[in-house]
């Protein structure tokens, strides 16, 4: 079992999901209520990681991120550190292919909220920012709540993406599943068939507490 | 918001890591690789930090900017390649490391049945019927391009080219030949040293006339690092030579 690779794993879901959440929530508030125009395109651009071969994304990110590009030299002077094969790196690259997946599940759930009810809580005198707290996300938890768990869980399974990005180094950017990847090419099966198991466990439990959290919301839509 | 985000990711992840050498070498070698930085760390006080995988996704990853200090290729081609890249500078060196060698694996479950020595193992797969043969593939794997040329050499590769089953490396063939569904593989000789598999069916060395030499080359890419000096001198030292003969493979004088 490499601990290491699980906790690179973890630690990369974790802030991913807790860097994108505010933004996730900005944007599916939007996107549910805001006849904007262009929306479609916006919408179009949020669903074009799930798109993309993780190759084609992957490819462009490395190009972005490294010195070939004016991008990757800005982000190096940002940082102190060119953002190919670091932790970094491969934080920035989650947090952009999950954007779909943070952003559309929330997007269902502030969409459930009728605007007859936002609208009566300001005419009883809450603010925005009131509204927000005490109408909108208890009402829109379970879409949110879905869309934490969905960005974990794909961040922890990522495999294209963060080997392009990141390479395979050590503590760097070596998650559980490049670890496995690499087990296999050591034809260590019984390592790689343990760190398997334990990750079609974790997200079976993840896709299981997705599904109740979703169910919730479509009973609430329909009463 | 955007700065503050950015501001955020630079706080949540900065990290001090230790300075230890980075070394990407090709899969074969995981064993054999792992076993010498033991051996190192035993003599020395340090490790280095190995990663494995295809000698060209390492090529690639070193062109945009891989922080690796030592690369240590499958095969010739790669060290071309490397030169012709911007990480190739006056310092950078590159030395032979180790001469694969590939054995011809028939498993438990084996139609072939129980030859006794090479010959008659080749024998019965040139008359006999089985079902396939895992290699890999010889247009880009270099243990692929030496199990054709002893398929050639030992008769094998024109009458029996339909029975092959490639992949997409030497690790692939192998896995192939472990789950049960081929009869023969042609492997590097190093994957059958591995307690675990030497008692899983049968193996008979290929003999290195029958191929061009698998060259495996070391690369110092930063020859002004001390501690990477160190350990690419280290990959040249008796200790080092023991571990890799023990694994099968031939060492350059």
């Amino acid at each position: 079992m490499d601990w290491q690779a699980l906790n690179i794993s973890l630690s990369l879901a974790a802030l991913s999901a807790l860097i994108l959440t505010p933004v996730g929530v900005i944007a599916a508030r939007h996107l549910a209520w805001k006849q904007t125009r262009g929306r479609s395109v916006t919408q179009a651009l949020i669903a074009l990681p799930l798109v993309l071969p993780p190759t084609v994304l992957g490819l462009f990110l490395l190009l972005a991120f490294s010195d070939y590009l004016a991008t990757g030299l800005l982000f190096a002077k940002l940082g102190g550190q060119p953002l190919v094969f670091s932790f970094e790196g491969i934080l920035a690259a989650s947090l952009i292919f999950n954007i779909p997946f943070i952003v559309q599940p929330m997007q269902r759930g502030f969409e459930t909220i009728p605007r007859s009810l936002r609208e009566a809580a300001w005419c009883s005198g809450l603010s925005a920012w009131q509204t927000f707290w005490k109408v909108e996300l208890p009402l829109a938890w379970p879409g949110v709540a879905a869309a934490i768990v969905l960005t974990m869980a794909h961040t922890m399974g990522e495999f294209g993406v963060v080997l392009m990005v990141g390479g395979n180094l050590a503590g760097e950017t070596r998650t559980l599943s490049i670890a496995i990847y690499d087990q296999t090419q050591a034809l260590d099966i019984k390592g790689a068939a343990l760190m398997s198991a334990l990750l079609v466990m974790s997200s079976f439990a993840a896709t299981i507490l997705i599904y109740t959290l979703t169910g919730r919301l479509e009973r609430r839509s329909a009463r | 918001m955007r700065r503050a985000l950015r501001l955020c990711l630079l706080l949540c992840c900065l990290e001090v890591h230790a300075e230890a050498t980075l070394v990407a070498a090709a899969s074969n070698l995981t064993h054999a690789m792992t076993e010498i930085n033991l051996a190192f760390e035993r003599d020395h006080g340090r490790k280095a930090a190995l990663s494995f995988g295809s000698s060209g996704s390492f090529l690639w990853q070193l062109v945009f900017g891989a922080p690796y200090k030592i690369f240590i290729s499958a095969g010739e081609s790669y060290i071309d390649r490397l030169q012709r890249t911007r990480r190739w500078q006056a310092h950078s060196q590159v030395r032979e490391f180790a001469h694969g060698r590939l054995s011809l694996h028939l498993p438990e479950a084996s139609k072939i049945g129980n030859p006794a020595t090479l010959s008659e193992a080749l024998n019965a797969l040139k008359y006999g019927a089985f079902r396939k043969m895992a290699i890999a593939n010889p247009s880009h794997a270099p243990y692929g391009k030496a199990a054709e040329q002893a398929l050639r050499n030992a008769g094998l590769w024109a009458v029996k080219r339909d029975k092959l089953l490639l992949g997409e490396n030497a690790a692939q063939a192998m896995q192939f030949c472990l789950s049960g569904s081929v009869d023969a593989c042609l492997v590097p000789s190093s994957f059958l040293k591995l307690e675990r598999f030497a008692a899983q069916g049968a193996s008979f060395p290929i003999p290195p006339a029958w191929h061009e030499p698998i060259v495996q080359y070391r690369a110092l890419l930063d020859g002004e690092n001390d501690a990477s000096r160190l350990f690419f001198d280290y990959l040249a030292s008796p200790a080092a030579a023991e571990i890799l003969k023990k694994y099968g493979y031939g060492v350059p004088r």
